[in-house]
């Protein structure tokens, strides 16, 4: 298994990450011009490359973590989350350089690149979609509803007795 | 180095959606009494279902583009690094309500289990799709429980497909709706839109983070939080609550309409390999 340079998965994910990060750069300059208080790309670049630096590393230490005998296979997710906790809490170093620039990147325009990426996938389910029934397709619907709304109602409830709210 | 980008199609093609979607920019829908707020992210998803339909991309370029959701969906992972440390006080502060609201999860089964046997009177596949919200866990656990060629099976491959087609816009419009009635405190919502799955959390959490800009980053710590904590309870909560509790309403439903509900059938499907991870 001799793969070429270019299908490592290292080089794919950090040219994944380039590119989501480039575009969300334009796509916050867009959303946030929109909203009145533009943010140009020069300004949320050091913020980007911090947080493709962070993800890179969460892969390092699950790639590091992995080769322990018998240790759990775990979501990328989960890792990148410890270490972010840690980057962001009080006793970090790093939180206010952290917090005021990353802060900068909106949620919503960092989203878009990655939906668009699900956008063009989309399609390979489309023939699958077209063979389901009715009945399931509304089911499946409802499930995001329920859940969404069961979740909601708990936490509300809760919130209230503790009185947090 | 040319050869690193020879799918620079599918990344020419992300780059115009993203252009395309954010010039359009968020809009609100008014439908008599519903109102919701669409946001650039939605569009890209229907942009690519509408090119899809009118087979304008290649399926090559289709199975390309899939790989790299995963990936860039880190990059919502790395932008919680502003949010949750900061927040840290909050999320403990809020720790019952956190841990409590994941058992709302559980509430789904009580809107499909219901309307899928009394209106569409389904067999076992209503309990597949109806359980959870059919995402890469659940196929796992209904995979081991009974096979992806039983009719559960059947049921929850079709709620996955479904969520990956309409997952993102129905959990967007659904946010947005309910953060309008005023309901709801957005602690309560932000804890909600934690279901396991990070876009949709996204398309959850962006209304909400529209509606209170000055809590945004609460909102998305509290959502990031109840995400992770989604994503490692949910195979216990599937198996240890979800499926029996299913399973139970399955046969009170058939009871209620006084017939027998049906059982299981082992299906021929050429296709139970569509998981991906």
């Amino acid at each position: 298994m001799t793969a070429n340079w270019y299908e490592n998965k290292w080089v794919v994910r950090i040219k994944i990450l380039v590119i989501s990060a480039f575009y969300a750069s334009i796509g916050n300059w867009i959303f946030t011009k929109k909203a009145g208080a533009a943010v140009t790309p020069f300004e949320v670049a050091p913020a980007l490359a911090v947080m493709i630096f962070l993800v890179i590393f969460a892969m390092f230490v699950q790639a590091l973590f992995e080769r322990i005998p018998k240790w759990p296979k775990l979501p990328t997710a989960l890792y990148l989350t410890l270490i972010n906790t840690y980057m962001g809490c009080d006793i970090s170093p790093f939180q206010d350089w952290i917090v005021s620039n990353i802060s900068k990147v909106n949620l919503m325009a960092l989203c878009t690149p990655i939906l668009a990426y699900a956008g063009i996938a989309i399609g390979k389910d489309l023939d699958d979609f077209k063979k389901q029934g009715v009945s399931i397709v509304i089911v499946s619907i409802l499930t995001f509803i329920g859940t969404f709304v069961g979740s909601a109602v708990i936490a509300e409830v809760v919130l209230k007795v503790t009185g947090q709210i | 180095m040319k050869e690193v980008l020879k799918d620079w199609k599918v990344h020419l093609l992300c780059g115009i959606l993203v252009l395309a979607a954010e010039l359009i920019g968020k809009h609100s829908v008014f439908l008599g009494p519903i109102s919701f707020t669409m946001f650039p992210m939605l569009y890209t998803i229907i942009m690519g279902i509408l090119l899809a339909v009118f087979k304008l991309i290649p399926r090559e370029m289709m199975e390309t583009a899939s790989p790299y959701i995963t990936i860039s969906v880190l990059m919502l992972g790395a932008r919680s690094a502003a949010t949750i440390g900061p927040n840290l006080g909050l999320i403990f502060s809020s720790g019952a309500a956190l841990v409590l609201q994941e058992f709302g999860n559980l509430g789904t089964i009580f809107f499909s289990i219901p309307i899928g046997v009394l209106i569409f009177g389904m067999g076992r596949s209503v309990v597949g799709a109806g359980f959870s919200i059919s995402r890469e866990g659940s196929l796992i656990v209904i995979g081991d429980m009974y096979g992806l060629d039983s009719d559960e099976g059947l049921g929850v491959m079709g709620g996955y497909i479904v969520g990956t087609l309409f997952g993102t816009i129905v959990c967007g419009i659904c946010s947005s709706m309910l953060a309008k009635t005023g309901w709801f405190h957005p602690w309560s919502l932000a804890m909600a839109c934690g279901t396991g799955s990070a876009s949709m959390m996204s398309a959850n959490v962006a209304p909400l983070m529209d509606m209170w800009p000055e809590m945004s980053e609460e909102i998305y710590a509290l959502a990031y939080a109840s995400n992770t904590l989604s994503g490692l309870d949910g195979l216990y909560m599937n198996l240890l609550l979800a499926i029996p509790m299913s399973n139970g309403l399955y046969k009170l439903m058939w009871k209620l309409k006084g017939k027998e509900p049906p059982k299981s059938h082992k299906q021929k499907v050429e296709q139970v390999d569509i998981i991906e991870y």
